[in-house]
Parts: C-alpha cells; sequence; structure tokens
C-alpha cells in the first residue's frame, strides 16, 4: 500500500514537472519555449540606443507605432546571419511597396559592435541592397546595453572560440505597442510575411 | 570482473560525483554535446548508482515497504532522467548556474540512488522493461539527432546533434550485442530480495 502511495506520488509530481518543463507537453527545446512565450506574453523591448549605416542614432522606442522586424546578426557571419538576412530582403521585395518604412521597418541588430562599425555595416547593409529608410543595419552605441537586449530576445551569443560566434537564429517581429510579440524560423520568409499581416491587423 | 566491497562502491561513487563537478571536468564535457548528453549525464547517474550500492547496506529495511519490489524508485530514475533530457534543460543547464546545480544533484540523488536500491528488487520482467525501454529511446534519439534539421540547443550547432546522434546509435548497436550475449548466457536466477548483500 505505502509502495502504491509512494509510486502513485512520484507519477504525479513527475508528470507535473515534465509537464511544466515543455510548457504543455509543447515545447522540448529552449527556442521553442521562447517562441510560444512571446507568442502568448509579448515582452517589451528595453529603449536601446543604437547606431545604424548611416552612422546616426535612433532609439528603439522611437520605432513605436510601427512594426519592426528584427534579426541578429555580426556581420563577419557567412552562414546563419546571410540565411536571416536574406529572409529578411525576401520579406521586404515580397511585402506592398507603401508598407515599407511605413508600418514594417526592418532592423538587424549586430551584436559584435567592436568589430562592426558604421563603415562594415554599410558594406552589410550592401549586400543586401538595404535601404536606410526602411532597414537598419545597426549597433548597440553602449555594448553595455547588449546583454539586456540579447536577454529580453532570448538569444545566447557565446564565442566560437576561432574569433566568430555561436547564436540562435530566428526573425522577430516586435507590434506597434513597442512588444516583441513573434518569433519565427530565419529561413522561413511565409512565416514572417504571415507573422507582419497578423500583428498589422 | 573486479569485485569491489559495498562501502568501496559508495565511496568510489562520492569521488566520481566530485570529479564531475571540477570547473575543468565540467566544461571539457559540457563543451560538446556528446560529453554533455552521452557521457556527463550517464556519469552523474553511475556515481549516484555507486553510492547508491554504498547505501543499500543501510537503506535495504528502512525503505523497502515503500519501494515494493523497486518499481517506485525505478519510476523516479526514468522520470528525473527523462527531465534531464530535454533539450531545453540542458541549455538551463549551461546558462543558469542553479540549474546546473540542481542538474549535479537531482541525477546522482534521485536518478543513480534510487536505481541502485530498486534494481535489485525489480523483477525480471520490470527490468525487461527499463532495457528496452533505453535501447528504442537510444534509436529515436538517435534517427532524430541524425535528422533533424533543426537546432535542438541554443548552445550547440547542428552539426553536434548529428555527432550526438551517431553516438546514440553506436552505444545502442553495443547495448542490444551485449544484451543478446546476455541472453544467451543468463541463468534466469534473481536473487530474493532478502538474500543478504555481500560486504555487509
Amino acid at each position: 500500500m505505502r509502495s502504491l502511495t509512494t509510486g502513485l506520488l512520484i507519477v504525479v509530481l513527475g508528470s507535473w514537472v515534465l509537464w511544466n518543463a515543455t510548457d504543455g507537453a509543447r515545447t522540448f527545446t529552449s527556442e521553442g519555449a521562447r517562441r510560444l512565450s512571446v507568442r502568448s506574453h509579448p515582452r517589451p523591448v528595453p529603449p536601446v540606443l543604437l547606431q545604424d549605416q548611416t552612422g546616426s542614432q535612433l532609439n528603439m522606442q522611437d520605432l513605436r507605432g510601427r512594426l519592426v522586424v528584427v534579426d541578429f546578426i555580426y556581420t563577419r557571419c557567412h552562414t546563419l546571419c546571410a540565411v536571416m538576412s536574406g529572409t529578411l530582403a525576401t520579406l521586404r521585395d515580397d511585402l506592398p511597396t507603401a508598407q515599407l518604412g511605413k508600418d514594417v521597418v526592418l532592423l538587424s541588430i549586430s551584436f559584435d559592435p567592436e568589430h562592426d562599425t558604421v563603415k562594415t555595416l554599410k558594406e552589410y547593409g550592401a549586400r543586401y541592397d538595404a535601404l536606410p529608410g526602411n532597414w537598419h543595419i545597426s549597433r548597440v552605441v553602449h555594448s553595455t546595453a547588449l546583454p539586456k537586449l540579447l536577454h529580453t530576445f532570448g538569444i545566447t551569443v557565446i564565442p566560437n572560440g576561432m574569433g566568430g560566434f555561436k547564436h540562435n537564429a530566428a526573425i522577430h517581429v516586435i507590434d506597434k505597442q513597442g512588444r516583441l510579440a513573434r518569433i519565427v524560423g530565419y529561413d522561413d520568409p511565409k512565416a514572417a510575411i504571415a507573422a507582419v499581416e497578423d500583428l498589422l491587423k | 570482473m573486479i569485485e569491489l566491497s559495498r562501502t568501496r562502491q559508495g565511496w568510489l561513487g562520492v569521488i566520481l560525483w566530485a570529479a564531475l563537478a571540477l570547473t575543468p571536468v565540467r566544461r571539457l564535457f559540457e563543451a560538446s554535446m556528446v560529453g554533455h548528453m552521452g557521457v556527463q549525464i550517464p556519469l552523474l547517474i553511475t556515481a549516484g548508482w555507486l553510492i547508491g550500492c554504498g547505501l543499500a547496506i543501510v537503506f535495504r529495511r528502512d525503505f523497502g515497504s515503500y519501494n515494493s519490489h523497486g518499481v517506485p524508485g525505478i519510476i523516479l530514475t526514468l522520470f528525473v532522467a527523462a527531465y534531464w533530457m530535454l533539450p531545453r534543460n540542458l541549455d538551463a543547464a549551461l546558462e543558469k548556474p542553479f540549474m546546473e546545480l540542481i542538474k549535479f544533484t537531482a541525477l546522482p540523488l534521485l536518478a543513480g540512488i534510487p536505481l541502485a536500491l530498486s534494481w535489485p528488487r525489480l523483477a525480471l520482467i520490470g527490468r525487461g522493461i527499463v532495457w528496452s525501454n533505453l535501447l528504442a529511446m537510444l534509436f529515436v534519439m538517435a534517427w532524430l539527432y541524425i535528422e533533424s534539421p533543426v537546432r535542438i540547443c541554443n548552445f550547440y550547432l547542428v552539426n553536434q546533434q548529428t555527432l550526438l546522434g551517431w553516438y546514440c546509435f553506436k552505444v545502442g548497436i553495443l547495448l542490444s550485442a551485449f544484451l543478446v550475449m546476455r541472453a544467451f548466457t543468463f541463468n534466469f536466477h534473481i536473487p530474493h530480495p532478502n538474500t543478504p548483500l555481500s560486504g555487509e
């Protein structure tokens, strides 16, 4: 009898822990977890001062009222970042021209502000024909603001020991209220467009 | 096979546990997915199992009525092991020192020790279920990690997943070979739970 009670207790407790650890059997990875989490509880984005490819400064808060599609990059990266920015380029090409820069702004943020100067950001933007009016290729002005920004977005960046970084990749959409509201796959322009259209409603 | 007394097994477990917790050793194993999931976690369970073998002398009479046939203990082991197989918990252990501490305590204390205290009590059919579960899980994980185009852990790259997948596949093959060998050499005699344990 005692064993039965103990066994049942373990099963109930264990199931409860596993249920919570997977957000109700919906996600098994930290990437999936953050996507679910921002969808159900959009997170306010901290007011971070950025500098874009033209050298001018912009505060993330100033972009309120428009949807901001964000990816995190470093300009020396030719793998994941290239795919992510390619997705942004596709999104730009597929969105109605009237919306670009007005309702929707694209924002690439470098997590390597030491190497990524205004000059390299400009070169990076040129690879994707990014126009400063609708696509800011930027870096943080004060690198002390970077950890909080990355933490809010759920981006993990680790030096890979060869001068580059290991990092997770996704396309993030900030809603008009300045909250991170959607995260979609970095190689999925269709999902990105769907998220933008959904939030524009 | 070298026979160690139960007390020595217990101490060996404590030493293994302490060694795994040393920062350079932790860094070494956690640098790769194979090292983290395929070596460190199984070794933490092993450390607990060795400690449990030492404790078996102390606890055999006390926990017996709560752990009839070892079933509740094995269930606890399976739940704790399942928790630490979730990719997001591996990420969390690397990101938050608190979760790392939980990993280092939960795996030996709540998976390894219950395993050691329950396995000798477990009926043949129960052992068969545990073995077949483990084998099936290894091959499913192998398939998942080799084929997954999506990165499962934020701290590890996709090529690390592929390596872990092949590692699981190889361990699964070795384990199957071992079990087939055992099947032909096993004498199907399970000692009664009340049989005195050596080393007492």
